[in-house]
């Protein structure tokens, strides 16, 4: 007959994890919503920086805005001018220009300026989520 | 620099053949079909100590006009044929090849006088010290 070896295994730190992976969608969750919100506020405020005011544009810069969404696997910012405020309908002009009036173009540079900071801060907030 | 970066869009759209090119506003009254290009360069913030913090997006605002929708979409093939997949030589740059990151369809437009329709495609590409 085979001698039996008792075998002890300690599964505390494991289920500690498992605990911990099944609240990270929640975690992750609320990191993500902060990250989102304050990667929007600094594309609002960079664009606005970027087109400035000046005689022409004495409200355009305050009709651009942010609103964040969130959906079930999705949470998402939409940044621009608010085409109820005042100049707001200049957005397009002003981003892309006309063919005889040359852009400022401001959306889409603070947009890719802000790109690899969102990218790095979401990777960060993961992380912190899960407690690694 | 700027001018070295701008060269490798209208070089390119010139060299396409048949393309009428403006280097900025056109003239009032311009009859199309013709481009307008908007070259511009922009340098993103560094986010860590490794990040290369001379790294210049170079993009080209291009409105494509022509007298219909079909006629802008034929100039925006002329543009994409000219352009994408390029890979520019700039002096003391190493470039990436240029892409289009952006489109918009065709919408009319009377800021030169007259009525013209105008697409907007916007294209670029990355350069980093050579």
């Amino acid at each position: 007959m085979a001698t039996t070896i008792p075998v002890t295994i300690d599964v505390e730190q494991l289920e500690d994890f498992a605990r911990d992976l099944d609240n990270a969608e929640t975690l992750v969750r609320a990191e993500v919503r902060k990250v989102v919100a304050k990667g929007a506020l600094n594309i609002k405020t960079d664009a606005k920086k970027r087109i400035g005011r000046g005689p022409y544009l004495p409200g355009y810069a305050n009709s651009i805005g942010y609103d964040t969404r969130e959906r079930t696997t999705e949470i998402s910012a939409e940044i621009g001018p608010d085409k109820d405020k005042n100049q707001g309908p200049l957005g397009n002009i002003l981003d892309y220009g006309t063919p005889n009036r040359a852009p400022i173009p401001h959306l889409g540079p603070a947009l890719a300026a802000e790109d690899p900071r969102l990218e790095k801060a979401i990777g960060d907030a993961v992380i912190k989520a899960l407690g690694l | 620099m700027t001018a070295d970066l701008a060269a490798p869009y209208l070089d390119a759209l010139q060299a396409a053949g048949g393309l009428r090119v403006f280097d900025g506003p056109v003239p009032a009254k311009t009859a199309p079909p013709y481009l307008v290009v908007y070259c511009t360069t922009d340098v993103p913030e560094e986010t860590t100590l490794e990040d290369v913090a001379d790294r210049i997006e170079s993009t080209a605002i291009v409105h494509l006009v022509g007298s219909s929708g079909a006629a802008c979409r034929i100039l925006s093939g002329r543009a994409w044929e000219a352009l994408v997949g390029v890979r520019p030589a700039v002096p003391n740059r190493d470039c990436s090849r240029i892409r289009r990151i952006d489109s918009r369809p065709p919408s009319t437009d009377e800021s030169t006088g007259l009525v013209v329709m105008d697409q907007v495609d916007v294209f670029q590409f990355v350069s980093l010290p050579g």
